[in-house]
């Protein structure tokens, strides 16, 4: 974690209480973003890396909430944490500081306005243009974001338009009041494989055009590998790893990273079954006792069934593992 | 949902067509909208098509019957009860619309407060319903009469506090659904407020059931508005309503049947249009009974 991040999160922990139960969805996260950084969050299903991206926009609803950390991020030359500020400034924050992509582009539009009414809605909030000067805008952001006849995509209701189109109009709503820092959540999860590449692409063109933070959660290593400078790999709440990319992916350490690259499907070998790694991810509400990856890991010992492994810094990456203690 | 834009833009107003041809296929919204726009015509125009004052009184003509020169006979008074009743559609329906429109914005603001919000805040509006629904409506609504007495403001303002509780809950259900819509949280990452998420994003995707409850509210409320003018409690002559036209009528039920059929017959027709276009909507605008009906 630099100094000069752009966005610090310090020991987040967002916790779901619906009743009595609490369900600690993150616990203990941190990381950081550089400025013009591409940061990756990894994790399967229900890892808490969602729940992580909303926590930054304090967008987690009920029964969810923040229960303690810091999110520093800088703003205006000053440092603020995120979940001390009002409603009103996280507002200002919210679509012009930081803006995120969702993982539905068939739900994450509305279907009752068209599209430059919803691309120009944070720019109206954000930075107060309205008119001719708002339709403008509308039209270079969603050229921007590599929609070639954007008049006609502007006048249509997102029903008329594509998965891929959908995902682009999301990105231009994204970026129309330019943030400093965009959360992709899994946006090409719902995409098929062409127009996954095509987004991926943009995003990354975009990202260097406009200077912009990247944070990319996935359950996609391949996507992280395309997009990311520094990938995070997180289990039951928590990273487990955190690593430059090409560390990380010709040398994983923790045990998880290692099931998860050789579970990614090869074109060069011909495997009879792809390594999985058995079991699913802990129930958050009844995590197992010592490291949470205990009962799937190849490698667990003793002692990782008894106390949870603090952060070790191997060549100046980080990891969570007794193996290397 | 086409017919939830507002303004009219080029494309809009292909849809605003689309949407007039799928009324046209449907008997019912058809027959019911007809119907409609006629009583309202005739509410618009009354001083041009009644031909007398409705409240022109002319003893010699008293108890006639329905003849060439007075179309629906006259009443007690020789005031001609053609004119009479189309006056009293005025009354009628501004009644309807006016206690209309405050329920539908009383049982919109609760539901979506209530929908969105949730907690105790759901708790207490939920509550504050179940309470009105326990009341017997009319009991409460003559409650409210005598204690404010009988005038037009008064009868729009009291129905319309009475019948929002069945919209907020369907406001309610609605809003329950659709906050949890991806593009809600879209909005709340773009730094839309709760204010402008309800209003611009969450309410224009709740109408198409608020409209239908609308077309039905309109018939409640003119049915109850001659409830009360029937009873005395509602428009007191000589404004002409309905209902007390009916009142004064009654009297004379065996031998000027024209005073009451003809007042009936017109609240009969004007309920059974209004439901006949709410149930017409209600087909056209809920995909899930419009079988193999193509929208949008």
């Amino acid at each position: 974690m630099t100094e000069n991040a752009l966005l610090s999160i310090r020991n987040l922990h967002t916790y779901f209480f619906p009743g009595k139960a609490v369900g600690r969805a993150v616990e203990g996260v941190s990381f950081g973003v550089g400025s013009s950084e591409s940061v990756g969050l990894v994790g399967e299903s229900g890892c808490g890396k969602s729940v992580t991206a909303l926590s930054i926009l304090r967008l987690v609803s009920r029964p969810g909430k923040i229960v303690s950390g810091e999110i520093i991020f800088e703003r205006g030359g000053k440092k603020d944490d995120l979940l001390l500020l009002s409603e009103k400034e996280m507002a200002k924050v919210r679509g012009g500081e930081i803006s995120m992509i969702f993982q539905e582009p068939f739900t994450a539009l509305n279907p009752v306005f068209r599209v430059d009414y919803q691309v120009g809605e944070s720019a109206k909030l954000h930075l107060g243009i309205y008119g001719e000067a708002l339709r403008a805008l509308v039209l270079k952001t969603l050229s921007d974001a590599g929609i070639k006849d954007a008049k006609r995509v502007a006048d249509s209701y997102p029903h008329e338009l594509s998965g891929g189109l959908r995902q682009r109009v999301m990105i231009a709503m994204a970026l129309i009041s330019g943030p400093k820092l965009l959360i992709a959540d899994e946006p090409t999860t719902a995409l098929d494989v062409t127009v996954q590449a095509q987004i991926l692409d943009l995003l990354a063109d975009i990202r260097l055009k406009r200077k912009l933070s990247v944070i990319m959660v996935s359950h996609d290593l391949g996507i992280i590998y395309r997009i990311c400078d520094r990938v995070n790999i997180m289990y039951s709440g928590r990273i487990v790893e955190s690593s430059p990319k090409e560390a990380l992916f010709s040398n994983p350490l923790h045990p998880y990273t290692a099931g998860l690259l050789k579970s990614i499907p090869s074109l060069s070998k011909i495997e009879k079954r792809l390594p999985a790694i058995p079991g699913s991810v802990p129930d958050p509400f009844d995590p197992p006792a010592g490291c949470r990856f205990h009962p799937r890991c190849n490698k667990a010992m003793e002692i990782c069934k008894k106390t949870e492994p603090g952060e070790t810094v191997v060549d100046g990456r980080m990891v969570k593992c007794w193996l290397y203690k | 949902m086409p017919i939830l834009e507002y303004g009219i833009k080029d494309g809009e107003l292909k849809e605003t067509l689309k949407f007039i041809k799928l009324v046209s296929a449907n008997k019912p919204a058809l027959i019911g909208g007809v119907l409609v726009i006629c009583l309202a015509v005739i509410a618009l125009v009354a001083p041009l098509i009644s031909g007398y004052a409705p409240d022109g009184q002319s003893m010699a003509e008293k108890l006639q019957p329905p003849s060439r020169l007075h179309l629906l006979g006259t009443d007690e008074l020789g005031r001609d009860v053609f004119s009479r009743m189309i006056f009293g559609s005025r009354i009628s329906l501004s009644v309807g619309f006016a206690a209309v429109l405050i329920s539908t914005l009383i049982g919109l603001l609760v539901g979506a407060v209530s929908g969105y919000f949730g907690g105790w805040i759901d708790q207490f509006f939920m509550r504050l319903v179940d309470i009105v629904l326990s009341v017997p409506a009319l009991f409460f609504i003559l409650m409210l009469v005598v204690f404010l007495g009988p005038s037009i403001f008064n009868v729009m303002v009291i129905i319309g506090l009475t019948t929002w509780t069945d919209l907020a809950r369907l406001v309610r259900a609605e809003v329950l659904s659709l906050k949890n819509r991806e593009y809600v949280l879209a909005a709340r990452a773009s730094g839309a407020s709760h204010a402008r998420i309800i209003i611009r994003h969450i309410l224009p995707n709740a109408m198409a059931p608020v409209f239908v409850s609308v077309t039905f509210g309109v018939a409640g409320a003119i049915l109850i508005e001659s409830g009360l003018s029937f009873l005395g409690l509602g428009v007191q002559p000589p404004d002409p309503s309905w209902g007390n036209i009916l009142t004064s009528g009654k009297d004379y039920i065996e031998t000027a049947w024209w005073l009451t059929a003809f007042p009936g017959m017109a609240i009969f027709v004007t309920i059974i249009s209004y439901n006949l276009l709410g149930e017409g909507l209600r087909d056209i605008l809920d995909p899930r009974l419009s079988g193999s009906k193509e929208i949008g």
